[in-house]
């Protein structure tokens, strides 16, 4: 009985740990190059998940200024998912233009661009809030179509199951980290874009563009951004949307704990996060969303460069 | 009789604004010393909880309303209690920059909301209610937040005056340089921080029985970014910038909301006016950010700099400033140096630096004698600044000491450093910049006074004495380096000369028995170059100090110098007279090569 | 040596930071030549090869290239037009590998059977570096660094060189070696701009030389002439 409750615990934490993963890869990648935490990748995660949410055809509340509309189309869930994710990329890149742009331009400091993104965060939040309402919306049952509803790890006699949908989210999760990891490491853009992060300076003099590049990693980070709130939104529900910024806080918790800028840090930091939280006993299980914060809070403390991060990076 | 009507209508809203204006100066306090705290809803929910479960449970009232007496005393627990959570928080999180910081506060709020929401003494999620009333109608608040208020606003005004406010803008100005003055960085982060979260303590006790209910949403994430816009948008450069974005951002959703009512509207807009608060917010967040990074209310709006405003006119600047003797005399109150006792001025004992994998600084030593040019010179990258760097305490060694006058100063941090006399100027200038000549001056003395807080913020008289003391002599120093003209300027303003000079006058101020100058030539001509060994000559003897000066001209160096050490590679290869270093073989080669 | 000059900078004018650091700067490089900037830190050097290559915003004057006016083209431009600046201290990218330094230089250039082939000449030049391509840059020594750095900006094929104090805190034994890899580019007819700290070794490679002072050009002049000049040791020593 224990065991079986472990193993789910086990799982669930995994696949949770993943979409963190895939979430704070979104910070990540935009901090490495730079330097700046972007707060409207949460309003990006929200948007993302609206997106598909829209593109599936569904019909948005009676709350919002778009009440009971739907969009004309109605597309198979995979193909939502990564229409809405393409989507949030192209938003990622608006963004980037009208709002981030402007600030690099004078070069402003880290912290001034922070707290704008947190303005646009929240104007962008209470947009959607205004135009969709702020009820909870789940997507349509059975977004796989034949695939059961849930599936056994254990055996025959001590069953232990766990919903499709968290397994499927789960190897989705692995299948774009492994993408994103052969695109850092693998391809030309991919190293354009580790050199920009360690030496912008250096990769000028080799002919590297940044400006484009910083663009494409605003596409590719909002695409996670947009990604990961699908899948949020699938495992659970769209629960409105302000849980976007939650969401964004508990990534900030992620990347900081796998070490800034770190993108294996962030995978690692995304899982271990995931986990934590599954594993809080039932007793206290209303402190869950404490865990992440608790961690954040003791790692600044002892470790502020996170677990993989370099000793010393945290000094301006 | 219609003012009185008015107030009533909208009693609840005045009092709303005013606990606005005051929790935005909550996060203004830390800000002044350039740390961003979004902690502050966390205090306010502390001070409001502490409130609500003593006017509830334990302290006595009558059919739902409590005297003013227990309110006091929940203001003052709420303040104590705060301002304890925050030295134990604050201590250890104060040692991050910037971000990071930003990050553990809202961590720290985020914590604070979950545990009162599960704890059974808050009332879980549920919250308290019913929490008495100290006054009959909404708009008796006004009693108790007004003069809260107006006081806090009065003390604003006069810290940003005084040695402790003059220390805290150091600090985000330039935090190294601030340190390198002798101001001591966690001391005075740990107080800004304190101070905020008394105030936003204080705030959340008023606002339990203001609301007659307290609950865990009153302590979350978006009331941190309510209060970022009062101070972004109203101003976050004055004090009064936050008061004003306060009162505005709160008056204006119900400006909005009255608005909408006005018939005709098309529902969109009337329905984005009611709601659309946060979307202005955010939206005036993103692009203030962008065009007015300082917000409505500046500085330049209230008329620039104070007090310096021509220094021609009236009583700031002395009749009489001969640069000489009272300059001398304020300086020179260390003990004059035992020449029997034979112990150096300086002594730097095989001091060896590493960062970034490279050795820096490699088993130098050397020592300075009390009264002479000492020079240091040598290719670029041969470790001079780092020498410099470990000297003031901004670098640890991996080795070696650092003796001053007797004292160890290996490892010290800057500011203790600067106490014991030691006093730099940097390779790239380190000047307050946004501030003006004069509060540079005057940073530069924040050792030679002693007032703290409280008698600065109360005016009492020893803090004025101090104040006109430190000011005749700032006065006397900027005269003596032919920048008394432009003591009202903001640093960052000054022409290169006059920057270089008044860097060498802030220097000054410290009243040190020794001068470090990195690179102070840079960037000049040959006329400027002669003007610096002029006046390095003349404070020397002036100021009876012991001067080390890194310099790349070699020209220059040979000319001022009583003696020169030459490092290359981090390790020192010569060290003598100039016209020996000169000559020697060694020397040239690693200055032109074989 | 052709008639019309590969890159000349006309009236040079640097400020940054309230300081001026060029004050007017005339030079010029023929095809072929090995030029070097002489003078003491601070005289301007590394700001007249960091204006070239772009990383430094003009206050004045003109850079003409090849005939062409670059003043205003931006530094990846610059690079896609054949001139590559292996800049001051190395600057290697520490967390990719010395192969993917190399691979990385060739990022304007498209031909990617002919990168790879240029990876490997350059390798095989550079025996020291072949061991370690794998490796991290990072854990190279100082010399093997410079080695990649002069390598990584020549796998753009770049007509002109601006290399950046190449012998800077290297032991002289490697500075040996870096200087007869500058003798062996020259050979080959790589056009070089050369700015460095040790006069006298970088005269001895060159031939034409300009002396630095305060932003100005003090003296100029072929380099047997400049290493017999007392004035070039008198801007040095004083």
């Amino acid at each position: 009985m224990t065991r079986t409750l472990l193993v789910q615990q086990f799982l669930n934490g995994l696949a949770i740990g993943s979409v963190y993963a895939i979430f704070a890869l979104g910070f990540t990648l935009v901090f490495s190059i730079l330097r700046i935490i972007n707060f409207a990748h949460g309003a990006v995660f929200t948007l993302g998940a609206y997106l598909t949410y829209a593109l599936t055809g569904s019909q948005f509340g009676i709350n919002g200024l778009l009440a009971n509309a739907t969009l004309g189309v109605r597309l198979p869930f995979p193909l939502a998912l990564i229409g809405g994710s393409l989507l949030a990329g192209l938003a990622g890149v608006a963004l980037e233009r009208v709002a981030f742009r402007p600030l690099r331009a004078r070069g402003a400091d880290p912290l001034l661009t922070l707290v704008s993104s947190l303005g646009v965060a929240v104007a962008m939040v209470n947009v959607m809030q205004y135009l969709f309402g702020a009820e909870i919306y789940s997507f349509p049952p059975r977004p796989f179509g034949n695939v059961p509803p849930a599936v056994n790890f254990g055996s025959e006699a001590t069953p232990i199951p766990v919903r499709s949908v968290q397994v499927i989210i789960f190897l989705v999760s692995v299948a774009v980290l492994a993408v994103l990891t052969y695109l850092i490491h693998g391809t030309r853009v991919g190293k354009a874009l580790r050199a920009v992060a360690e030496d912008p300076v250096t990769a000028r003099l080799l002919g590297i563009n940044t400006d484009r590049l910083i663009v494409f990693t605003f596409f590719i980070s909002s695409v996670l951004g947009g990604l990961a709130g699908t899948l949020v939104g699938l495992s659970v529900s769209i629960a409105g949307p302000y849980f976007g910024i939650a969401f964004g806080l508990k990534g900030l918790a992620v990347i900081v704990l796998g070490g800034l800028g770190n993108i294996p840090g962030t995978m690692l930091g995304g899982l271990l996060i995931g986990l934590a939280e599954s594993f809080v006993p039932s007793q206290h299980v209303a402190y869950r969303d404490a865990v992440p914060f608790a961690l954040l809070f003791v790692v600044l403390l002892v470790r502020p460069y996170g677990l993989l991060g370099e000793a010393g990076s945290d000094r301006a | 009789m219609i003012a009185v009507a008015f107030l009533t209508t909208y009693g609840f809203l005045i009092v709303s604004m005013t606990l606005a204006a005051l929790l935005a100066l909550s996060l203004y306090i830390p800000f002044l010393a350039g740390q961003l705290s979004l902690a502050s809803p966390g205090f306010y929910a502390l001070g409001g909880y502490i409130a609500a479960v003593l006017a509830t449970r334990v302290l006595p009232s009558a059919a739902g309303s409590s005297p003013v007496s227990a309110l006091l005393l929940e203001m003052a627990l709420a303040a104590v209690a705060s301002g304890l959570l925050a030295v134990a928080v604050g201590v250890p999180a104060l040692r991050l920059r910037g971000i990071y910081f930003a990050l553990a506060t809202i961590a720290f709020v985020e914590i604070l909301r979950v545990v009162s929401l599960n704890l059974d003494i808050t009332g879980g999620a549920v919250g308290i209610f019913g929490i008495p009333q100290p006054f009959a109608s909404q708009l008796g608040y006004l009693w108790i937040v007004a003069p809260l208020l107006v006081g806090t606003m009065v003390v604003m005004w006069r810290l940003e005056r005084t040695r402790a406010g003059r220390a805290l803008v150091a600090l985000r100005e330039d935090e190294l340089a601030a340190d390198a003055m002798g101001i001591n960085p966690t001391y005075y982060k740990t107080l800004a921080f304190t101070l905020g979260a008394m105030l936003a303590g204080v705030v959340g006790a008023i606002s339990a029985h203001f609301l007659n209910t307290w609950n865990a949403r009153q302590g979350t994430f978006d009331a941190s970014v309510s209060l970022l816009a009062f101070v972004l948008i109203g101003g976050s450069r004055t004090f009064l910038g936050p008061v004003v974005g306060g009162l505005i951002l709160t008056a204006l959703p119900e400006v909005l909301r009255a608005a909408a009512d006005i018939g005709g509207l098309p529902a969109w807009i009337a329905r984005f006016l009611k709601e659309g608060r946060l979307i202005i917010f955010g939206t005036l967040i993103a692009v203030g950010s962008v065009f007015f990074p300082r917000g409505l209310i500046t500085p330049e709006l209230l008329g620039g700099p104070r007090h310096f405003r021509d220094p021609r006119r009236g009583s700031e600047r002395p009749a009489s400033t001969d640069g000489g003797p009272s300059a001398r005399a304020a300086s020179v109150d260390r003990p004059r140096r035992d020449a029997a006792s034979g112990v150096a001025h300086l002594a730097v004992r095989r001091v060896s630096c590493r960062f970034g994998g490279l050795t820096a600084v490699n088993d130098v030593s050397f020592e300075v004698e009390r009264g002479e040019i000492f020079g240091i010179i040598g290719p670029n990258g041969a470790g001079k600044t780092t020498l410099f760097n470990v000297i003031t305490g901004l670098a640890r060694p991996a080795g070696g000491q650092v003796v001053y006058r007797g004292d160890d100063l290996t490892g010290r941090p800057p500011h203790t450093v600067a106490a014991r006399g030691i006093a730099r100027t940097f390779q790239n200038i380190r000047l307050f910049g946004g501030l003006s000549v004069m509060d540079n001056m005057l940073i530069a003395q924040h050792l030679r006074t002693k007032a703290g807080v409280v008698s600065g913020a109360l005016g009492l008289s020893v803090a004025r004495a101090e104040e006109q003391g430190i000011r005749r002599r700032a006065w006397e120093l900027l005269e003596r380096v032919g920048l008394a003209d432009r003591a009202g300027e903001a640093a960052r303003g000054l022409p290169y000369g006059d920057q270089r000079r008044l860097e060498i006058a802030r220097a000054l101020a410290l009243g040190p028995a020794t001068l470090l100058m990195d690179e102070p030539a840079a960037g000049m001509n040959a006329d400027e170059k002669r003007e610096l060994s002029g006046l390095v000559r003349a404070i020397v003897a002036e100021f009876d100090l012991t001067v080390m000066l890194i310099e790349h001209h070699v020209p220059l160096v040979m000319g001022l110098c009583d003696r020169i050490a030459v490092l290359n590679f981090g390790q020192l290869i010569d060290l003598g007279e100039p016209e020996a270093v000169r000559q020697n073989p060694a020397v040239v080669e690693a200055y032109l090569g074989e | 040596m052709s008639a019309r000059p590969l890159l000349e900078l006309h009236g040079l004018d640097v400020r940054y930071g309230g300081i001026q650091a060029l004050r007017g700067i005339d030079v010029t490089v023929h095809a072929g030549e090995v030029v070097t900037l002489l003078g003491a830190n601070g005289a301007g050097k590394s700001t007249t090869l960091r204006s070239v290559s772009r990383l430094v915003d003009l206050h004045a004057g003109r850079i003409v290239y090849d005939g062409r006016d670059v003043t205003r083209l931006r530094a990846d431009a610059i690079v896609r037009l054949g001139i590559s600046h292996v800049p001051e201290g190395r600057r290697m990218l520490s967390k990719l590998s010395v192969l993917d330094n190399l691979l990385l230089g060739a990022y304007t250039r498209s031909d990617h059977r002919q990168i790879r082939e240029d990876a490997d000449r350059q390798l095989r030049r550079f025996p020291r570096l072949a061991e370690r391509r794998s490796q991290m840059a990072g854990t190279l020594s100082g010399g093997e660094q410079q080695m990649l750095a002069i390598a990584r900006g020549l796998m753009s094929r770049p007509q002109l060189l601006l290399l950046d104090e190449p012998s800077l805190g290297l032991a002289p034994l490697v500075v040996r070696e870096i200087f007869s890899i500058i003798r062996e580019l020259r050979a080959a007819g790589v056009t070089i701009l050369l700015v460095e700290q040790n006069a006298n070794l970088a005269l001895q490679h060159a031939d034409r030389g300009y002396v630095l002072e305060s932003g100005r050009i003090a003296v100029t002049g072929p380099a047997l002439e400049l290493l017999q000049n007392t004035d070039v040791r008198r801007a040095y020593l004083g």
